[in-house]
């Protein structure tokens, strides 16, 4: 069933980025099988790391509105320090210690948008925490990356009243 | 008119973005931090070309196949981000436990 409606996603993909163009089944014929192979592939594995997080249609006007104005906050950052003679890098890794959200596709949302955040990339998942590489550490920094938790885990419709496991965020090297 | 202005505005300023990504690439001190530079700014330079050029579209599946690119590129951005801060950070380990290695070594004076 997944790989149906994964090959007719991945088919109309295809016919909406040629315009409909028939000739262009040429390539796609190799390409269409070959994404919906690795599509159940990687499902799979998402499948196994599965724990009761389902995405909220509803969250997902919330969502994108927080995810655009960390893009703009967060370019808009970035852009001011390469221009600027003086940028201000104090450039550090964070352990930042995950709280509520499971491993699984709403860790790796998490890991994308923390990237998006104005001063830190997501670097690598540990068991209970992800490093985190900030250009200038600040009490905001910390704040925000929490404040992106809680908008994923609340568009997964995780519940986020669970008491925090450790709340400690600590320099690594 | 308007609509002309509007899009030469918003490809203008994501233009401004881009640059300011290359610069960032080009100024900053290591690979974490050129990565911020080549997410973030990138990523906005691009939405305002996509909004700049949305209403120069003559078709719907025009406009969608834009908005897709659009989608398509953010995702692959922040995972190739992801892979080369994952990839960088492993090296940087691998080579302080080799140093820690081969320390003793260097104490202990070279070949007898």
């Amino acid at each position: 069933m997944f790989s149906f409606i994964s090959t007719l996603l991945l088919a109309g993909f295809w016919f909406l980025l040629a315009e409909g163009d028939l000739a262009s089944l040429l390539v796609g014929i190799v390409f269409i099988p070959l994404s919906v192979f690795v599509s159940v592939k990687l499902s799979e594995k998402a499948n196994t790391a599965r724990s009761g997080a389902r995405l909220q249609f509803i969250k997902i006007p919330k969502f994108v509105g927080f995810f655009l104005y960390q893009s703009i906050k967060g370019g808009k950052d970035t852009a001011l320090r390469a221009f600027s003679l003086n940028m201000q890098l104090q450039p550090e890794f964070v352990h930042y210690p995950i709280k509520h959200i499971p491993a699984g596709l709403p860790m790796n949302l998490f890991m994308n948008v923390v990237s998006l955040l104005p001063g830190s990339v997501g670097v690598i998942r540990e068991p209970n925490s992800v490093l985190v590489h900030v250009l200038a550490v600040t009490d905001q920094t910390l704040n925000e990356i929490y404040a992106c938790e809680l908008i994923v885990s609340e568009l997964f419709g995780l519940d986020v009243s669970a008491p925090k496991r450790n709340s400690i965020t600590k320099k690594a090297t | 008119m308007i609509v002309n202005i509007y899009t030469i505005f918003m490809v203008s300023l994501g233009c401004l973005f881009f640059i300011a990504g290359t610069l960032g690439l080009l100024r900053f001190p290591d690979v974490f931090c050129r990565l911020h530079a080549l997410t973030k700014s990138d990523n906005l330079g691009l939405g305002l070309i996509t909004l700049g050029l949305l209403p120069q579209v003559d078709s719907v599946s025009m406009a969608i196949k834009i908005l897709l690119i659009w989608a398509l590129l953010l995702l692959t951005s922040a995972t190739s981000c992801h892979l080369v801060a994952r990839h960088e950070r492993r090296r940087q380990l691998s080579e302080q436990a080799e140093g820690l290695h081969n320390n003793p070594h260097s104490e202990g004076g070279n070949e007898p």
